[in-house]
């Protein structure tokens, strides 16, 4: 026997061996993909508030449609401004659920996983179908399960998982039946009720189905087209009619968003790193397909024609939501390569390890993206039933973003959405003066401002004039699940204090600082919640106030030392400057120069701000607050380690040991002085390396 | 000549050695793989759970569940190589035999590559 030969036996041997064992490992590796989709599902089931934006909005429709109104309105000249961006579908899956248990987000999620699951189950019938191939189908079902962007997405209160299942449901009954009168109309009444969930899906699955249709009977593929755009234009015609043109205001400009190709390429590269295996084998599909495999004409235009689809995600405030019909044609062109594999063993082994691997980074995208996301939305439980208890309480109507859904709990309509009115103002579609002109009057109780970290999304979801107009008029005054609560100006300097001094402290403290404090060797980095320049920073006592020529964000206040009597101490106010230019936050009363002008403990000194020391730089708002001891005469020590007014506020400025033993006199003028007995507040045991701690009062120390 | 199981007579201790090598090596590994099993277990976990690392709550559950793995997977392993190896004793040559080795080097090899993931 030769050694080709016997390379061929053992081949031959080895062969069903190899298949086994890779279909094996796929298996286990989808079986944990299902585990943590499960878990993640059953996470976001049992949330009882809003898990995305977009949820609250569709909530808001489903009351308007069960209390017989339209979510249609023509013009935005009066409030509310809201929008249906959909066709009415999706909320009228939810309305029966609101009008059987009041407005929730469970009944929309439960929606939404179902039809995950049908979808699923319908890519995994299609491939099945054609190929009869068990594996393959199991494979496609559960491949589509595991990728992450169907994870983070089958639990939210959207229109898209709903609109999925009914176009591929549609796409099977044609697999299934294409010669078949009644599968065409049952596949085009499908069509239809997804284009009138989300009118996105007019594309990919219809174009599909056509071109299906083409290959097999031309007058089946013309009826088709026939009943899906003659159906869909006569309720388009007739919902416009019976809205005043309002369904089209809605649903087609209102959604002309501004397109950003950076976005795009954004997506795709992420897109390449959560799934470079589909995406090859979707190419290949492209390829190879036509001359090989029976349902190439079902699948290649539905890949394509989602890949057009998953192009507009360039849109301003477009999610991941774009790329689903993406991710259910590669899950089917992969699923149906397997299939046609069955007869090439090598290839076959060879795709079910490649899978195998796609499934592994898949997992890793999860992992360390929605489930991670869906931690941190779950994580403050206290602070989002503070948050309800607030919106709750408020008198009047309240406006919010991220979670305008805490005010649908509570069965209270939306006032606006301030994405979608943003988004038609910057294309000049809408007027925003009337809201502005309440936004100066202080005309709503609460407004609620979402920060993501590191991701600036509120400057999508408001114009810079309302941004403008709320900080100007309202106060921040809590920071709750990473939402900055803002009231009106004239209620919160007129209404009760806050934490304004510790029991029993000579001073009051300086400012607000409810995210706390970096104390770095007895200086203080208060950081209050809120916008730049809209946290207000008070004299800690009666004294005379001094702010040298070249103090652009800083000022200092001379007062008699109440912990050491007779001598003469210094509060410093620093870094209350814009991070980006330097401007200045410190009130007109104490320009440059200003030097022993007298102040009240309580007076206004001016607002927390971003300066890190150098422009361009900024960090998050705070006041640099530190009590430095006077000189002989009574003057400010221009030595103080640390502390130079408009450099960088870093621990490296800070040494661990002074290089020489200093004079405990020295050792005064050198370094700040605690500032804890003054303020009352706790302090850290540890010296020169900072150390975050709560604003508290030692009282309240455990 | 053929044996009682109807394998080659001369080539029936090499196979001997071979399946004693296999069934070694792979209840080897799989002892082995507890501890990787229980990382990529609490490396799920503290992505579902874990917020604020070393102070957080969480982390006492990250304990508990890492130890009940340890032992959950200890005993699992422990079965799973006395098992197989009575299954192959009894089916030693057989394809059945063969096919079993072939899944266990799967799932072990799988767990290798999943915690280059997870």
């Amino acid at each position: 026997m030769t050694t080709k030969q016997q390379a061929k036996k053992w081949g031959t041997l080895i062969e069903p061996f190899l298949e086994d064992g890779a279909k094996i490992m796929l298996l286990m590796f989808l079986s944990l993909a299902m585990l943590l989709f499960l878990i993640h599902t059953a996470l976001a089931l049992s949330h009882r508030y809003p898990l995305d934006y977009g949820e609250a909005p569709l909530v808001d429709q489903a009351m308007r449609l069960a209390a017989g109104q339209s979510i249609y309105r023509p013009d935005l000249s009066s409030p509310p401004y809201t929008i249906s961006n959909y066709p009415p579908l999706y909320p009228l899956s939810m309305t029966p659920f609101v009008r059987l248990f009041g407005p929730n987000f469970w009944a929309g999620r439960a929606i939404s996983l179902l039809c995950t699951l049908a979808s699923g189950a319908f890519l995994a019938l299609i491939v099945y179908t054609y190929s009869q191939d068990r594996t393959a189908a199991v494979i496609t079902g559960m491949l589509f399960l595991a990728i992450p962007y169907v994870v983070g997405w089958s639990p939210l209160a959207r229109v898209d998982m709903l609109a999925l299942a009914l176009s591929t449901a549609g796409l099977y009954v044609l697999a299934r039946w294409p010669t078949i009168r009644r599968g065409l109309i049952a596949s085009a009444l499908l069509l239809i009720a997804a284009i009138y969930t989300r009118q996105s899906y007019a594309l990919a699955a219809p174009l599909a189905a056509f071109i299906w249709l083409w290959t097999h009977d031309r007058r089946q593929a013309l009826g088709l087209a026939g009943l899906v755009s003659g159906i869909s234009l006569a309720l388009f015609f007739a919902l416009n009619a019976l809205t005043q043109g309002g369904f089209f205001y809605n649903i087609v400009t209102a959604n002309v968003n501004q397109f950003d190709v950076e976005r795009v390429q954004r997506t795709w590269r992420n897109l390449w790193e959560a799934a470079p295996v589909l995406l090859v084998l979707g190419g290949v599909f492209l390829l190879l397909a036509p001359r090989r495999v029976k349902t190439w004409s079902l699948i290649i235009p539905y890949l394509v024609g989602a890949c057009l689809s998953a192009a507009t995600i360039g849109k301003i405030g477009s999610n991941v939501n774009y790329l689903l019909e993406l991710s259910a044609a590669l899950t089917l062109a992969a699923g149906t390569l397997v299939a046609w594999s069955r007869e090439h063993r090598w290839l076959r082994v060879l795709l079910l390890i490649l899978l195998a691997l796609q499934v592994g980074q898949l997992m890793k995208t999860t992992l360390e993206g929605p489930v991670e996301h869906m931690k941190w939305r779950l994580h403050p439980t206290k602070e989002l039933k503070d948050l309800e208890w607030i919106v709750q309480t408020a008198d009047g109507p309240v406006l919010a973003d991220e979670f305008m859904g805490m005010l649908t709990l509570h069965n209270r309509s939306l006032y606006i959405q301030p994405f979608e009115v943003t988004q038609l103002a910057n294309a000049g579609l809408w007027d925003q003066t009337d809201l502005l002109t309440s936004i100066r009057n202080q005309e709503f109780p609460l407004i609620l401002i979402h920060h993501f970290m590191g991701w600036p999304v509120y400057k999508e979801r408001w114009t810079s004039e309302m941004l403008s107009a709320i900080i100007e008029n309202y106060a921040s005054t809590d920071f709750l699940a990473q939402t900055i609560v803002f009231r009106p100006r004239d209620v919160v300097e007129s209404g009760p204090p806050g934490l304004e001094a510790c029991p029993g402290a000579p001073w009051r403290l300086p400012t607000r600082g409810d995210l706390g404090m970096w104390w770095i060797t007895y200086q203080l980095g208060i950081m209050g919640e809120g916008y730049e320049n809209t946290v207000p920073v008070y004299a800690v006592a009666d004294g005379l106030l001094l702010r040298r020529s070249n103090w652009n964000s800083a000022v200092a206040i001379q007062h008699d030392d109440p912990v050491r009597p007779g001598e003469k101490v210094w509060s410093f106010y620093g870094d209350m400057a814009d991070g980006e230019d330097g401007e200045s936050f410190i009130v007109p009363d104490f320009p440059p120069g200003s030097e022993r002008v007298p102040v009240k403990a309580g007076q206004l000194l001016g607002y927390q701000g971003t300066w890190s020391g150098s422009p361009g730089r900024p960090i998050w708002t705070h006041l640099h607050f530190a009590v430095v001891p006077a000189l002989e005469d009574g003057s400010f020590p221009n030595e103080i380690v640390g502390l130079v007014p408009e450099d960088e506020f870093s621990p490296e400025d800070v040494r661990l040991v002074p290089e020489e033993e200093p004079s405990p006199k020295e050792a005064e003028l050198e370094f700040a002085l605690d500032p804890s007995p003054y303020l009352g507040t706790i302090r850290s045991q540890v010296m020169g390396v900072p150390t975050w701690l709560p604003l508290r009062c030692q009282e309240s120390v455990p | 000549m053929l044996d009682e199981n109807g394998l080659p007579a001369e080539n029936k201790s090499g196979l001997v050695l071979l399946a004693v090598a296999l069934w070694v090596f792979t209840s080897v590994l799989g002892f082995l793989e507890i501890l990787t099993v229980r990382a990529i277990i609490l490396r799920i976990y503290g992505h579902f759970a874990i917020t604020y690392g070393f102070y957080s709550r969480e982390l006492q559950g990250a304990q508990v569940l890492g130890m009940g793995t340890l032992v959950v997977m200890g005993i699992l392993c422990l079965g799973v190589a006395i098992g197989c190896g009575e299954y192959h004793l009894k089916h030693f040559g057989q394809p059945q035999s063969w096919r079993l080795f072939s899944r266990t080097i799967a799932v072990e090899v799988a767990i290798l590559v999943l915690a280059l993931f997870i």
